[in-house]
């Protein structure tokens, strides 16, 4: 059962090289008066490599975590976890279908009190979206990001690579093949026309943001919200990204 | 017991609806490397066999599941794929990346991604830790080896 309160998953990469997500994910709780509690006592969910050794050791994992999260709403930011935490038994909600379907786009909307008027190419990955019983919106041609992204006032872009993967999963076993997908994300968005890349997945941030070659900075898509609702630029985590961020891209 | 009931049983994908359409290897975005045919990987089950299938590549599904959401009859292939995973494992333990995510997993219920990416190379490691850590894996990664300068920059981040 899902009460008010959002307990919030984050993820092991969001306590390591995605910092910035985690802040700003509770900034944006925070600025929308979402009643929330960091999770900071469950385990990893295990990820992919966790399920190919053992799928039922990956589905007591989604039980732990379901159990730790007690009667709130479980959230993760991370479409990874959420994926696993899906397919494992958890009831579990992405924060980006939260945002747009819980809250509402319009809400945030209403609540926004400096624009960002940027040209962004919103990238869904692969775990928020399929298999097709744990998509947040439709699996091929999902729009939920498009209209948060609107909401804060910038502009979204249409590009070939935007609910393709990322190559993260297989970093391990054929590192240079994953790095010329995340290469090939960048720039196909790049080639649209974009100024930047939204990201809403923990190991999507990190392959592109590390792997994608500097193509285009790369954003978690919690970092303008945060920003349009009125957090200063200074506490968005922009210094932490390996792809630098231009200052020039949060106009004050 | 054949690979096709051992699937159904651990995935609840029965492999034996395949017609052969090739939807999923043609949606699928690591078609074509190392010889790796999803479609050819479900007929080789369904045929039995194992030194084909076991030859390592269904390892290479990204689970984007592309083609799950395309295939006329239903099937979930990175479902099959974990299916087989799970059966190899039991007959053949865990493959190096595997046992390097689980043995972290299983001592602190926690996984630095960067000591499963080192001790998945091979390298031991006592102690690393955030944002260096990480990015030193990435570079491991990269490289597939040990190069001397990351080499370097492991003894500093155990010994500091």
């Amino acid at each position: 059962m899902s009460g008010d309160e959002v307990a919030y998953y984050p993820g092991c990469s969001a306590l390591t090289t995605e910092r910035p997500y985690l802040r700003t994910a509770e900034v944006v709780l925070e600025r929308l008066g979402v009643p929330h509690r960091l999770i900071d006592d469950a385990p990893c969910c295990g990820t992919v490599e966790l399920e190919m050794v053992d799928r039922q050791a990956s589905r007591r994992v989604a039980e732990i975590v379901a159990e730790v999260a007690g009667g709130a709403t479980l959230v993760t930011g991370c479409s990874g976890c959420y994926g696993t935490l899906r397919r494992g038994g958890a009831e579990v909600t992405h924060l980006i279908e939260f945002l747009g379907r819980r809250v509402g786009a319009e809400e945030i909307a209403r609540r926004v009190v400096r624009s960002w008027p940027v040209k962004v190419a919103p990238y869904y990955g692969c775990q928020a979206l399929r298999p097709r019983e744990q998509a947040i919106d439709d699996p091929e041609d999902p729009q939920i990001l498009e209209e948060l992204m609107s909401a804060v006032g910038a502009e979204p872009v249409d590009f070939r690579m935007r609910v393709k993967c990322c190559g993260g999963p297989i970093l391990l076993r054929r590192p240079e093949y994953a790095k010329q997908m995340a290469r090939s994300v960048l720039e196909s968005a790049r080639d649209a026309g974009a100024e930047c890349v939204v990201t809403i997945c923990n190991l999507c941030h990190f392959m592109l943001d590390f792997y994608g070659g500097g193509i285009l900075p790369v954003l978690h898509a919690t970092q303008p919200i945060a920003y349009a609702l009125g957090e200063p630029i200074d506490d968005l985590g922009l210094e932490e990204h390996f792809t630098p961020v231009p200052r020039g891209l949060f106009r004050p | 017991m054949s690979l096709a009931k051992r699937v159904l049983e651990i995935s609840g994908q029965d492999v034996t609806k395949c017609f052969q359409c090739a939807e999923c290897t043609s949606s699928c975005p690591s078609a074509g490397l190392d010889g790796f045919y999803p479609h050819r990987l479900i007929r080789a089950i369904l045929l039995d066999l194992r030194d084909e299938v076991f030859r390592g590549d269904y390892k290479l599904c990204m689970h984007c599941h592309l083609c799950s959401v395309r295939c006329p009859v239903g099937l979930n292939f990175p479902e099959v794929a974990i299916a087989l995973s799970n059966v190899e494992t039991k007959e053949r333990g865990p493959d190096n990346v595997e046992r390097a995510f689980i043995s972290e997993l299983s001592k602190r219920a926690f996984v630095n991604p960067a000591r499963v990416a080192l001790s998945a190379l091979g390298v031991r490691v006592l102690a690393l830790a955030g944002l260096r850590g990480l990015k030193l894996a990435g570079m491991l990664a990269e490289s597939g080896s040990v190069r001397e300068e990351y080499r370097r920059e492991v003894a500093r981040v155990v010994r500091g």
